[in-house]
């Protein structure tokens, strides 16, 4: 079974150009259908990731990978195309994603979780594992915006890793944090991993692909150029875009 | 990509789903604006009370200010206040939706959140202020006249009609400034006109004649002297207009709904 399938997928960005402070222009823009300037962030993608891929995403900056996450979160609308996804989506890619930065984390925690949609009770004893996973002792009563990057990572992995997700998206953030809390974390991915679960991980790290994936996807300027197991795309990869 | 539906039934499904992070988004909202301040959430009750004096004393002291048939300067401050109390509630909602979705941004970009209930989350957090303006007026009317009308039991039903058209409007609004921008600076002048044309400080009869049509075109003055005739003279509510206004209200949550649902797609594109 496909956990998510992409078909045809382009995302446009329109080119925001700085406007004079001419005001008619504006409104004209506003008015017209298409953009004057588009920039096509990805291009004609197909992609089928089944259910139980470890999927890495590489490709040199700006090459669409963040877009193609968001995309598949669903945060994003691909301008043309369709996604289709099974399973609960859960989405870790800026460490402080969507945290509100004046409430404390336990506030955070429940809000995110409320619009994950879980119930009261499903929320009490998810709020307290997450923030025992977290560790971050009395700073949870704490407004975030105190947070170390360290602290951010704690608390945006372990909410996203919690809710029990069947698919997990992550950009470019494993890895941070200190040695404790990055062997936790591992621990953690690899019982998601083992339990058959789809992941898509955009990194450029080697090391994080050859430990998690058995996929990966090599991306250039929105589209695929190689798709395959790990020890043929890496070499390829390193190798073609020095 | 979830597709937004448009129907009706889906803008009440949505309230329903999210009534909880409504409840708890617009708790914090309450909460936050005081936060920090000494005497924190008794603001929320001193504010009205303040209003209630300055108001009083600009507009029946200095301005001299008379409503026909009333010659205590109390009684006035209370037609005025329950006016008031109307006025904000809508301009409240009305004048924070052009930038509902500015600075929401990270709702926009980072996660996948249920942007339409925003405006919701302003209407609970201009709900608990009303309230607490409510409560504040009879206690005045009750100090005042030693009694309260009973028909003060219909004041939720009139202005549960004002709820829909004010978020009708605030979707529409929310969607429509974060396009254009503009749209955020104009409101304010819009919202302030809106209340010198509705009867908050002079009666509907001492409006020119010629021009009173702007005045009824007014949505507020409906439901302005539908409140006064329950609160404060023990009148019951006109239930004819009140049942048309209601469901031309719905009419206008729902297509402000539907147009926010429709434009909501591109959000991330103009942040």
């Amino acid at each position: 079974m496909n956990a998510i399938k992409l078909k045809n997928i382009s995302v446009k960005f329109p080119i925001q150009t700085i406007k004079s402070n001419n005001e008619k222009k504006s409104l004209f823009d506003f008015f017209k259908t298409t953009p004057e300037k588009s920039f096509l962030a990805i291009s004609n993608f197909n992609l089928e990731i089944n259910t139980g891929d470890r999927v890495g995403l590489v490709g040199l900056n700006g090459a669409g990978k963040s877009t193609l996450l968001k995309v598949m979160a669903g945060i994003y609308a691909p301008s043309s195309g369709s996604v289709i996804t099974n399973g609960k989506i859960s989405a870790l890619f800026d460490l402080s994603t969507g945290f509100e930065m004046e409430l404390n984390a336990i506030e955070n925690i429940k809000i995110r979780l409320l619009f994950l949609g879980f119930s009261k009770n499903e929320i009490s004893i998810l709020s307290n594992n997450i923030i025992n996973f977290a560790e971050l002792g009395e700073f949870i009563y704490q407004p975030i915006k105190t947070y170390s990057a360290g602290m951010f990572l704690r608390l945006a992995f372990s909410v996203s890793t919690s809710i029990n997700p069947e698919i997990l998206l992550a950009d470019e953030i494993i890895g941070a944090g200190d040695h404790i809390f990055a062997r936790k974390a591992q621990q953690r991915l690899k019982e998601f991993m083992d339990d058959g679960k789809t992941s898509v991980l955009a990194t450029h790290s080697t090391e994080l692909i050859h430990a998690y994936c058995n996929r990966v996807i090599w991306m250039n300027k929105g589209s695929i150029i190689m798709d395959g197991n790990v020890d043929q795309v890496m070499p390829a990869y390193l190798a073609g875009s020095k | 990509m979830q597709t937004f539906s448009t129907s009706p039934m889906a803008m009440l499904q949505s309230f329903i789903k999210n009534k909880s992070l409504i409840y708890q988004m617009s708790k914090r909202e309450v909460v936050g604006r005081y936060k920090g301040s000494m005497m924190g959430l008794l603001w929320s009750f001193f504010n009205p009370i303040l209003m209630l004096i300055v108001y009083t004393f600009v507009f029946s002291m200095i301005f001299k200010a008379r409503w026909p048939g009333v010659t205590n300067n109390l009684e006035f401050a209370g037609i005025l206040f329950a006016g008031l109390i109307v006025y904000s509630l809508f301009s409240e909602c009305v004048s924070r939706a052009p930038s509902l979705i500015l600075s929401n941004v990270n709702y926009v970009k980072k996660v996948v959140f249920p942007l339409d209930i925003l405006p919701w989350v302003a209407m609970g957090s201009s709900l608990f202020h009303a309230t607490i303006s409510i409560i504040v007026l009879l206690g005045f009317m009750l100090i005042l006249s030693g009694s309260l009308h009973w028909t003060i039991v219909f004041f939720p039903i009139i202005i549960l009609p004002l709820l829909f058209l004010t978020m009708g409007i605030s979707w529409l609004l929310a969607s429509l400034g974060t396009y254009i921008r503009d749209i955020g600076q104009g409101i304010g002048v819009i919202v302030m006109a809106m209340m010198f044309l509705s009867p908050i400080f002079y009666p509907a009869t001492s409006f020119p004649e010629s021009y009173r049509i702007l005045f009824y075109l007014n949505p507020l003055t409906f439901i302005i002297e539908q409140s006064r005739a329950v609160l404060l003279w023990g009148e019951l509510p006109n239930w004819q207009g009140l049942g048309i206004y209601f469901i031309v209200s719905l009419v206008i949550a729902w297509l402000g709904f539907a147009w926010f649902q429709k434009t909501r797609r591109g959000f991330a594109d103009v942040l």
